[in-house]
């Protein structure tokens, strides 16, 4: 029997620190029976209440698809719903606070992961990360969407987020990580496009020894406090790790 | 204090991502004496005000053409190599084929990133003249409205103590007047655009980044 070890880390940045910005990024993982789900999601660097955005989004996602019977049968029509049920419930927070929904902006990416088929779905930036042909490597499911300028990306609340959201089935993996755009520019090489494996290998393979995911994520979250992190970005991070181990 | 359990990942150290900024500036014979003058130490202070800054010196990169005749002064790079150029006054005002030059080296270095994998900010075009151009400008206003709507730039105009200010309105994109310059106040308006460059450049997704109001150098 194989089982998910899974664990989910968000520290906040060291500008949002100086700045007394809360931390705009949420992540979460839960396991309900043999269906694994996992979101993360980084509020919008200027939206009022984007760290609630982001909490909502997450927690939305998991809510929506814990109890999914058939990960196979997710389509388009499903997340196209699920994202306009995550609009309504934002449009609600803003009107009981006075505030416009684009105050609530955030990126979501998501895992649905039955014992056989798994389902990725992404909008905005950060990016989904899984193994490729090649062992102890990697690549992306969808590469982080940034349009032309670094400092643009789509978010759950944007007029056209309908159109842009990216959906994948596939058969499972046996190991996936998740991070926000906090990281990207850490794991992803922008010249080549290609996953830097290095830059996970270790925590995957670390994962596969460690006894619980109370663990795990005592690791994750240490990780992303480290100085190791936060001399090379200074924002919000975010990451997500699950790897399939034998029981 | 709980340590990391597994050896630290090697991580990817990706070119910093960059802040084009492009310098048109009127070196006509009409800016002789104090104006030049001035324009050289507001150059100085721009170099001084981004080199203080630990990021935007890797992040903005400058490119500088004068026109009176049009001469490039510097093609884009980081700020952290800028050496302002001592600029002289002579010639008359081509602002139209600065203008056009100053585009295409912007188109060009965009297609640089782009084949490098360098991530990139909208760039800024910071035109400044104390006249009006003795060439066509037509064409050249064209692609200032056609780019500033497409978002390919900012384009801003400031004018000097007796510019053709209706002129520079129509080389402007209708949302973005041109701006008078009070006086000859080079250095406060050079640390206005570096201060507003900073911020561009550290800018992450979602933020719309307020520029500071143009106090102290300008007027509408």
């Amino acid at each position: 029997m194989s089982k998910w070890r899974t664990a989910s880390a968000s520290v906040i940045g060291t500008s949002h620190l100086k700045h007394q910005t809360p931390c705009q990024d949420f992540s979460l993982c839960s396991l309900n029976n043999d269906t694994l789900i996992c979101a993360v999601s980084d509020g919008a660097g200027t939206a009022s209440h984007s760290d609630v955005g982001a909490r909502i989004a997450v927690t939305h996602f998991i809510r929506s698809f814990r109890d999914i019977a058939d990960v196979a049968a997710i389509d388009r029509d499903d997340m196209g719903r699920f994202l306009a049920s995550l609009v309504e419930l934002l449009d609600e927070e803003a009107s009981n606070n006075q505030a416009a929904v684009s105050d609530y902006a955030c990126t979501l990416l998501g895992v649905v992961a039955s014992p056989s088929r798994i389902a990725y779905f992404q909008i905005g930036d950060g990016a989904i990360v899984i193994p490729s042909g090649e062992p102890g490597t990697y690549d992306w499911v969808f590469w982080p969407q940034h349009g032309e300028y670094a400092n643009t990306t789509n978010f759950v609340t944007d007029a056209n987020a309908q159109a842009v959201f990216q959906l994948r089935v596939e058969a499972v993996v046996s190991e996936f990580a998740i991070f926000s755009d906090g990281l990207e520019r850490l794991i992803l090489h922008e010249a080549t496009r290609r996953v830097h494996a290095p830059a996970l290998r270790p925590i995957f393979d670390w994962f596969r020894t460690a006894e619980a995911d109370r663990e795990a994520t005592q690791a994750l979250t240490a990780y992303l406090e480290s100085d190791h992190i936060n001399m090379r970005t200074d924002d919000d991070k975010s990451l997500v790790v699950a790897v399939l181990v034998q029981d | 204090m709980y340590q990391v359990p597994f050896g630290y990942p090697d991580l990817v150290s990706n070119p910093e991502p960059r802040c084009p900024c492009l310098l048109l500036l009127d070196t006509s014979s009409s800016m002789a004496g104090d104006a030049i003058a001035e324009l050289n130490a507001g150059l100085q202070t721009f170099k001084n005000e981004l080199e203080a800054d630990s990021l935007a010196k890797q992040r903005v990169e400058l490119a500088i053409i004068t026109f009176g005749p049009v001469q490039v002064h510097a093609e884009f790079r980081t700020a952290d190599g800028f050496e302002p150029p001592l600029l002289h006054a002579s010639g008359a005002t081509p602002m139209g084929e600065a203008i056009s030059r100053g585009l295409d080296m912007l188109e060009a270095r965009k297609t640089d990133y782009k084949q490098a994998g360098v991530s990139y900010f909208r760039a800024w075009v910071f035109l400044i003249t104390d006249g009006g151009p003795t060439d066509e400008w037509r064409m050249a206003a064209r692609r200032v409205h056609v780019g500033e709507k497409g978002k390919a730039f900012n384009f801003f105009a400031v004018g000097v103590n007796g510019a053709d200010m209706r002129t520079l309105g129509q080389i402007c994109s209708p949302d973005r007047q041109p701006l008078c310059l009070n006086g000859l106040h080079f250095r406060e308006l050079f640390k206005w655009l570096s201060g507003s460059l900073s911020g561009v450049a550290k800018s992450r997704p979602g933020e719309l980044v307020a520029l500071p109001a143009p106090s102290g150098w300008a007027s509408v």
